[in-house]
């Protein structure tokens, strides 16, 4: 580390102000005060200071630089949306606190679909040779993991270890799981898990270094709810309520309610019934049930008419509960409900858009914009 | 409490005396805590910050102390007010009115200022000159790293 401008050589008032049309060089911040301007910047931007000078390179490669990145986009958490049209995807992104001020994700910051939650700014995809990648949609910087992964992919971060990891499991009865941790190593490793299982569901969810995904149990003969704690690397099973199971893509979905695990199912009439896991170590579930208020009113108007099945993505920071169609709506919109004023919104996207080939789509909650640069030890 | 107790002088480094209310000029944690410590009298010296600069930072804190806690108009008010107090700012006064703000402690105020400037810089030339950092590396390694982060620049 040299060559750092780090004099702090106050002006002192009038002098240096009549001075302005002359570049003054002797005017430069301290190294935290610049930090601070760059955690301003948009991801994107950032990443193009990587030939600003040795010095920031560095800096903004760094750990401490996408901590303090993340804690500040963490407060204004975003949604994200994938469409699928036809054979390929595009997305769009907007804000949780107020949905309709939606933007559309440069196509090239997601070479693929997304197969996993995202997790702190990064996603999993598989692009359109199959390829299963890594990346920040933010900057647009994806790494192509090695070998063909093809069963469940869930992908997790703990921050004990302050490790991403990505845990393929297969969907077949020959069941194998394997952990790549980013960063850390060039190749999978096959870990040994105690519960014979395989994944039932694609999508999982992490929380706190557990990664919660639905599965069938070997032994057992019946569903459950896997936990995988990134840091030890140990399966747990936890039971699933009386008449609860995970079977399929379109079953139960895993969602964050106010910070718990919850189960929720679909529903056409604005009637969502929550499984909330209570507790993880006692298996404790308590069973909610949300009526959203003028349901038909909201969503009446679709050309499926009372028949549009909506899913529940979980809770937002408000406690809002975010729902929304979950197949081939004429045109897309979400509704908000918040339980505590007893109100629901509705918002609706892709006005200036052709939506009449939209065959299906997701909606990921709690996204944040980070600047983090993926480590380069993984072969493209 | 008297009329001259909600009063605080503020004494800028080159002796221009500011008489504040004091809930304005406790926005600044640093005067917040000089005042609790009860170190000071009713005037507080503030070595690190000019006159001129000093200036505009009562003229923030006066607006934020007046407004604050109101409704959502108010706070859409309160940006705009925000934007157009930047907006003319140059480089020298941004900077100084960064460093007061973070001597002073006032978060907000750093927050605004901060982003006035990300907000004004946008090239690699831009922070270069701007922020006054100077690029280090050879033109060899500068296309190296370019090659190796094409991500980066392929817009």
């Amino acid at each position: 580390m040299k060559r750092v401008t780090t004099t702090r050589k106050l002006t002192t008032g009038n002098k240096s102000m009549k001075r302005d049309d002359v570049k003054d060089y002797s005017l430069s911040l301290p190294v935290d005060l610049i930090i601070q301007i760059l955690t301003k910047l948009p991801p994107r931007s950032v990443s193009k200071l990587i030939c600003l000078s040795k010095f920031w390179s560095s800096i903004i490669q760094g750990k401490h630089f996408a901590h303090l990145y993340i804690t500040r986009s963490s407060t204004r958490p975003l949604l994200l949306f994938q469409f699928f049209c036809r054979a390929t995807q595009f997305y769009r992104c907007s804000s949780q606190e107020n949905p309709s001020s939606d933007h559309i994700i440069n196509p090239k910051n997601i070479p693929g679909h997304i197969i996993s939650t995202p997790f702190r700014g990064l996603i999993c995809v598989r692009d359109y040779d199959n390829k299963l990648l890594v990346g920040n949609p933010s900057t647009g910087q994806f790494l192509a993991l090695p070998g063909g992964q093809t069963g469940s992919i869930l992908f997790g971060y703990d921050p004990v270890t302050d490790l991403y990891k990505v845990l393929s499991t297969s969907t077949r009865k020959d069941v194998q799981h394997r952990v790549f941790t980013l960063g850390a190593q060039q190749a999978w490793r096959s870990i040994h898990c105690k519960y014979p299982h395989y994944c039932t569901r694609s999508q999982g969810i992490c929380k706190n270094g557990v990664v919660y995904y639905g599965a069938y149990s070997l032994d057992d003969e019946r569903f459950v709810l896997v936990c995988f704690d990134l840091r030890f690397e140990e399966f747990s099973l936890i039971t699933l309520p009386e008449g609860v199971q995970i079977k399929r893509d379109d079953d139960f979905e895993i969602v964050n309610y106010n910070g718990k695990i919850a189960l929720v199912d679909d529903s056409t009439n604005g009637k969502f019934d929550l499984w909330v896991l209570m507790d993880v170590n006692k298996q404790e579930w308590t069973n909610i049930s949300v009526l959203v208020p003028c349901w038909e009113e909201l969503v009446g108007n679709t050309v499926f008419g009372n028949n549009l099945k909506f899913c529940c993505r979980g809770t937002i920071s408000t406690g809002e509960l975010i729902f929304g169609p979950c197949f081939y709506p004429y045109r897309y919109f979400i509704v908000c409900y918040d339980p505590k004023e007893d109100k629901a919104r509705r918002y609706d996207f892709l006005e200036n858009c052709s939506v009449e080939f939209i065959t299906r789509k997701t909606i990921f909650l709690d996204h944040v914009e980070s600047p983090m640069f993926l480590p380069r030890c993984l072969s493209v | 409490m008297s009329k001259s107790e909600k009063k605080i002088v503020l004494k800028s480094l080159d002796n221009e005396a500011f008489e504040v209310e004091k809930a304005v000029a406790l926005q600044s944690q640093t005067i917040w805590v000089m005042c609790e410590d009860k170190c000071v009298g009713n005037e507080i010296p503030l070595e690190n910050v000019t006159g001129q600069i000093l200036a505009k930072v009562i003229d923030y804190c006066k607006k934020h102390a007046v407004v604050d806690g109101d409704g959502d108009e108010s706070s859409e008010e309160l940006k705009n007010w925000d934007t157009e107090f930047t907006k003319n700012m140059d480089q020298s006064t941004l900077f100084n009115m960064i460093l007061a703000a973070n001597y002073l402690n006032i978060k907000s105020l750093l927050n605004l200022t901060c982003q006035a400037v990300a907000d004004k810089t946008k090239t690699i030339d831009e922070f270069h000159t701007f922020l006054n950092i100077e690029n280090n590396f050879t033109p060899e390694e500068e296309a190296q790293i370019c090659q190796e982060n094409l991500w980066a620049f392929d817009d």
